[in-house]
């Protein structure tokens, strides 16, 4: 019975975390699902509803989510239903966010303390030429010399500029009532084109027809200044935005087959429906065009679908949880009951791989690309790799090591990555010198194989160190277990990074014209493979063993992250893909607190209270970790 | 063969190799950080290929040398490398791989070090729709051209670097007697109109009948040029021909005679002629849909080189150059509104090495690092 | 194999040699006159032709873009061109050009825009019913709005606008089917309307060399 608890313990979390990702079901009332599958052009690609409004609500403020009438709207669809269909309504809720005190300065006294001050669209519109004129001068400024309020300032440009788009998608958002607009200008359409021919013509014509169908026109020419985000798709013309066109281009191309295309006709009823609050009317209309679209683009559905159902499930939000509750059984197995402790952390550990394993696979399928492709999916994928290096680790050494290690970096990664994710799409489309999947799948997973080695290497280097200066439980076995792991990774660490700097240089050569131009993030690859090579010829030499090795190892943890975000902020050469000036603090933070381990670790060994527990203990209290078993 | 393991021994240290690791990383560092101000190509010339990182004391004329610079680390390495092998390597089959990866190493450095020889030859050809070109330009060195245009059917051109033009240099051309005196020289100008002097006497040369120049400081962006300005008088055998004005950003040539002899001079780019010309069929710059995010850039160029008989098209795009007679033409930038194509130029004779090197790098550490683990594996099992 | 500790003074100077090999390869720096033949090139005439710099950099106004109007290659004399296509194939071409001075006075540019529609030349006094008078950055701009004869075979039509601005005289023109650019006329304002001119910057800060764009930018 005892054998079995930890497989039941186990399978229970797992088995909770998988039925939170499970498809949401459609609750009574509003289809807002029905709504947050249906697909838009954005960027480049086809996306969910669901996704349009995720990215564009946590680009305003931080969380995604906000308060209108003293409720907080949790869900973004919903949030993105109001700005594209009740803009009224949405013009009034808290969206915008601000931090810097000198910004928030700008629209009268109140103090920001640190916190996010939280604006409406109605609240900023006295003060938008205001907000023009900072942000013209903002933009003289180099991007990579600005202050965090030029910064700000644009930020809070832009937000507005795409909450300006985003009400006019579907609509033209000061019509009181769209769905009748366009049923009259469809209405307007075939005396209008006569009145314009015969005034072309010189011959006698309807001034008022023509009056109108000119005002029309030149309504949706303005209109489509907003184009941002192409909900109409035209399946007919291929060509033209690889089929997807916005509701002003729809429009104004009606006006030649004199019939306004059906999509248009059918968000416009949706926006009647929705407006007078006629609840069974939105779900019908929504149903019809989803039936529609199903009839004339399904290829086109398919992964708008799977990416609904993938922001729902949150795969990488839900491992973080499993990492975190597997680091803490393993912990505790150090302590107490290490058989079952150790046995379930380790089965939650592979159950947080498989559901992070099912995202990055989930990601691959949407973007059609290797996993790494920019910040965000290098984050996710050096994760993944660690973990299975670690649960590699674990099934030879069995001593939980590697169920601490696989959980903490697991969790540390997944931290950053969700960090990351709050910079914009995060399966955008690859600008074009990465276009090339045999690279991305080489050079790129090579670097970031090499990562998830350093990191790993490092994390048994400050296991090491705390372990040996401030525990007991170091005997000679663990410290020489620790000591081949860290060797071992190290090897792995330098074949990949070496490979992958190399064929970097390839790639370089055939994309640049050169092999190697000495841009931060070549150096920084170059870094990491002297470094590594160093620690090797070091231990080979017997100038560094295993105490050697775990300092220089943390070291390799700085070496690592500086190439990893530290050139990104320098800004310069042709590898500044992403640019995160809130990242500089906690990376210093992380580097000074790698130094201080470093240090503790160069204390004179003597004074190590693992090491000088050695010679008093004959009967050990803690499982002496051997290799292959473990012994109570 | 002892003899030369007893002259090989200090260089076979692996202290040696760690210090220069160690003061590789330094660089490596020091010069990355660098760039922000100084920009990559400066960066690269000051502490990777330089014997020794300078500093300049204040107030002083004074370079002293305080830390060795690329030059001597890479050399260094490079003499450790291959004095380790040929003293203490005997080859063993166990010692294959390290032999494979350094040699795979030795190979790439030694490579690239012949292949920085042809830097300064990297150039650009820069294309208009329609435009054919037998030359590219230099996107770091100017030239004044001095052309001997007096021949029916070809011109002599006497090139000048634009490093020999500081205010106050004489220099005698190789041909015709002719000697150019710099009366002035700014190495950064913009063109401007006169009205837009901030002061009347404000120092500018005058280049054209709308156009003066004035100095600017240097610029180390990426994507900047520096565009030079010059004036400057010419003599033959002690008597003047003419004084005129010239600057890079306006390269409209002057023209003079002397004895008997017509001539055209212009500062501009420094030209690298080919043998062969390059025409620009089409340069595309495809997007993603709605959008401004660049999906791919591609030229569609004829190649036309009458003494080998080609005249072919060829498209050349992201990830993929066009090698021909040993240069090798990269899609590198456009321009005025993806109407003109910028292809990077350059001439790396030594292209294959890296991907040779790869192999054998790739192969040694497998086998290396291989065999490390199938004994532990073994160990493990047993034990 | 632990290597032997070797102090680096031991170094007999012989070896200062082998340092001295990248000397070699690094004396190749070229600051050689150098001199070849090579097959006849016009360069006058080459200048002269189109892509080189205009002597003036970068006019000096700025201006915003209406939607649909595409932009086509400037000269030296059209600081700015565009063309907007229509309905039926139709298109309309709209040209910026600056004259120094007045470049003629109002009146004879009115009637050579008239002319080019074979409309009759109008007297100074006539003037002020075929125009509307207009501020922009605080100098007089005119403009009109002319049409061919109402028995044309080819119909056509022109937007101008004259923009007289201190030492020059700004001629922004759209020439086009009457239909398309009554719908673009709004757009013709707006783009007028949004003119900013730098005449006024004294402070001989010279504009920045124009930077080309590389594929690998953001």
């Amino acid at each position: 019975m005892k054998r079995l608890i930890p497989w039941i313990l186990g399978l229970v979390l797992v088995v909770w975390v998988i039925s939170r990702m499970l498809p949401p079901k459609d609750a009574p009332g509003l289809d807002l699902n029905g709504f947050a599958k249906l697909p838009v052009l954005v960027g480049g690609r086809v996306m969910p509803m669901d996704t349009l409004g995720r990215l564009s609500l946590s680009g305003m403020n931080h969380h995604g989510t906000y308060t209108t009438a003293g409720r907080m709207v949790e869900q973004p669809s919903q949030g993105l239903l109001d700005i594209m269909m009740m803009p009224e309504h949405s013009d009034t809720a808290k969206l915008f966010e601000v931090s810097n005190q000198e910004i928030v300065d700008l629209f009268g006294s109140q103090d920001a303390k640190g916190q996010f001050v939280s604006y409406s669209f109605n609240d900023l519109k006295p003060y938008f030429s205001e907000i023009e004129k900072q942000a013209a001068m903002a933009t003289q400024a180099d991007s990579e010399t600005r202050n965090p309020f030029q910064r700000g300032i644009l930020k809070l440009r832009d937000s507005l500029r795409l909450y300006l788009q985003l009400k006019n998608t579907i609509q033209a958002e000061d019509s009181p009532d769209f769905g009748k607009e366009i049923e009259a200008f469809q209405m307007v359409i075939q005396p209008g084109i006569k009145a314009v021919r015969d005034r072309d013509a010189g011959k006698p014509f309807d001034n008022q027809d023509f009056e109108r169908i000119v005002l029309f026109t030149q309504r949706y020419q303005n209109l489509s200044q907003a184009k941002y985000a192409f909900a109409i798709p035209s399946p007919q013309v291929p060509e033209e935005n690889d089929g997807w066109r916005h509701v002003s281009q729809a429009l104004l191309s009606a006006i030649v087959p004199g019939q306004v295309p059906y999509p248009v006709l059918a968000y416009g009823r949706m926006i009647s429906a929705y407006r007078s609050g006629d609840i069974v009317g939105f779900n019908d209309v929504v149903r019809e065009y989803g039936d529609y679209l199903s009839k004339t683009i399904p290829q086109k559905l398919d992964r708008p679908k799977i990416e609904f159902l993938f922001n729902h499930a949150q795969p990488f939000l839900q491992a973080m949880t499993l990492y975190v509750i597997a680091l803490v059984l393993a912990l505790f197995s150090w302590l107490f009951w290490p058989k079952t402790l150790g046995k379930t952390a380790i089965i939650l550990l592979v159950g947080a791989f498989l559901v992070h394993t099912a995202g990055l696979i989930v990601r691959m399928y949407l973007q059609g690309r290797p996993p790494v492709t920019n910040l965000y999916s290098s984050a996710i994928f050096v994760g993944w790799a660690s973990v299975m290096l670690c649960i590699l680790m674990e099934r030879f050494y069995r001593n939980g090591i590697g169920s601490v290690c696989g959980a903490v970096i697991g969790f540390v990664t997944l931290l950053i990555a969700h960090n990351l994710q709050l910079d914009g799409d995060s399966l955008e489309m690859l600008r074009a010198v990465l276009d090339t999947n045999g690279w991305l799948a080489t050079h790129v997973v090579g670097e970031a194989l090499g990562y998830s080695a350093m990191f790993l290497a490092g994390l048994i280097g400050i296991i090491y160190i705390l372990r040996g200066v401030f525990t007991t439980s170091f005997d000679e076995a663990t410290s020489k277990s620790l000591g081949r792991m860290m060797y071992g990774v190290v090897c792995f660490a330098t074949l990949c990074s070496l490979v992958a700097t190399i064929l970097g240089g390839i790639w370089a050569d055939q994309s640049w014209g050169r092999f190697w131009g000495w841009d931060p993030k070549e150096n920084g690859a170059l870094l990491i493979v002297l470094w590594n090579a160093i620690i090797l010829h070091a231990r080979w030499g017997g100038y560094a063993r295993e105490r050697g090795l775990a300092v220089m190892s943390v070291f390799g943890n700085i070496v690592t992250s500086l190439s990893w975000f530290g050139v990104n902020m320098l800004g310069v050469g042709l590898h500044s893909y992403g640019f995160m000036d809130q990242a500089f603090g906690p990376l210093l933070a992380f580097v000074v607190s790698q130094l201080a381990i470093m240090a503790i670790g160069c204390v004179p060994l003597e004074h190590w209270r693992g090491i000088k527990s050695r010679g008093r203990r004959k009967e050990p209290d803690i499982p002496v970790l051997t290799t292959g078993t473990v012994q109570p | 063969m002892s003899k030369i393991v007893q002259w090989l021994k200090p260089f076979t240290s692996l202290k040696l190799t760690i210090f220069c690791l160690g003061c590789a990383m330094v660089l490596v560092f020091l010069g990355t950080i660098d760039q922000v101000n100084i920009g990559v190509y400066e960066a690269e010339n000051r502490y990777f290929k330089s014997f020794f990182l300078f500093f300049t004391p204040p107030h002083m004329d004074l370079r002293i040398p305080w830390f060795p610079g690329g030059y001597i680390v890479g050399s260094l390495l490079l003499v450790n490398l291959v004095a380790a092998h040929v003293a203490r390597f005997r080859l063993s089959l166990k010692k294959i791989g390290i032999v494979l990866l350094h040699s795979g190493l030795i190979l790439l450095l030694v490579g690239q070090l012949f292949a920085d020889l042809f830097v300064d030859l990297e150039s650009q050809l820069r294309l208009d729709q329609g435009e054919t070109k037998n030359y590219s330009e230099s996107f770091y060195f100017d030239e004044l051209a001095v052309i001997d245009t007096t021949g029916a059917d070809s011109d002599l051109v006497i090139s000048i670097p634009a490093s020999r033009l500081p205010k106050g240099s004489k220099i005698d051309l190789p041909v015709d007697g002719l000697r150019i005196v710099i009366n002035d020289y700014y190495p950064n100008s913009a063109l401007i109109s006169p009205s837009q002097l901030p002061q009347p006497g404000y120092p500018h040369l005058p280049v054209g009948p709308m156009a003066v120049a004035v100095q600017l400081e240097k610029t180390y962006k990426q994507n900047e040029r520096n565009l030079p300005a010059a004036d400057f008088s010419v003599f033959k055998k002690d008597e003047l021909i003419g004084s005129w004005r010239l600057a890079a950003g306006f390269p409209r040539p002057i023209n003079f005679q002397a004895g008997g002899k017509k001539y055209e001079a212009v500062l501009r780019p420094k030209r690298f002629y080919k043998p062969f010309a390059i025409t620009l069929i089409q340069f595309r710059h495809d997007r993603y849909a709605g959008t401004d995010i660049a999906k791919n850039f591609s030229s569609r160029i004829r190649l036309l080189d009458p003494s080998r008989h080609e005249d072919r098209e060829s498209l050349i795009f992201m990830n993929n150059p066009l090698r021909y007679r040993g240069f090798t033409f990269y899609q590198a930038g456009f321009d005025n509104n993806d109407q003109t194509t910028v292809l990077q130029v350059a001439q790396n004779p030594s292209w294959l090495v890296p991907y040779i090197s790869c192999a054998l790098i790739v192969i040694g550490m497998l086998l290396q690092f291989g065999m490390h683990l199938v004994s532990f594996v073994k160990r493990r099992v047993i034990a | 194999m632990i290597a032997e500790a070797t102090r680096i003074s031991q170094l007999r100077p012989g070896y200062a040699v082998l340092l001295c090999v990248p000397i070699f390869l690094t004396s190749c720096r070229n600051d050689k006159i150098e001199v070849y033949r090579i097959p006849k090139e016009n360069l006058s005439v080459a200048m002269e032709q189109g892509n080189v710099a205009p002597p003036v950099p970068e006019h000096s106004a700025q201006w915003v873009k209406p939607d649909g109007w595409s932009e086509q290659p400037v000269s030296e004399m059209r600081l700015g061109s565009f063309k907007v296509n229509g309905p039926d194939g139709t298109s309309a071409d709209i040209s910026v050009v600056v004259f120094p001075g007045e470049a003629g006075g109002l009146v004879s540019n009115i009637n050579r825009w008239r002319g080019q529609l074979e409309l009759p030349p109008l007297e100074e006094k006539q003037l002020p019913e075929t125009i509307q008078q207009t501020e922009i950055q605080g100098a007089p701009a005119f403009f009109v709005d002319l049409r061919t004869a109402e028995n044309s075979a080819k119909p056509s039509r022109i937007l101008g606008a004259v923009l007289q601005r201190p030492g020059r005289t700004w001629f922004v023109k759209m020439t086009g089917s009457p239909t398309l650019l009554e719908s673009q006329r709004q757009k013709f304002f707006d783009f007028v309307n949004s003119f900013r001119f730098n005449d006024s910057d004294q402070s001989g800060v010279p504009p920045s060399p124009p930077r080309q764009k590389s594929t690998n930018d953001e």
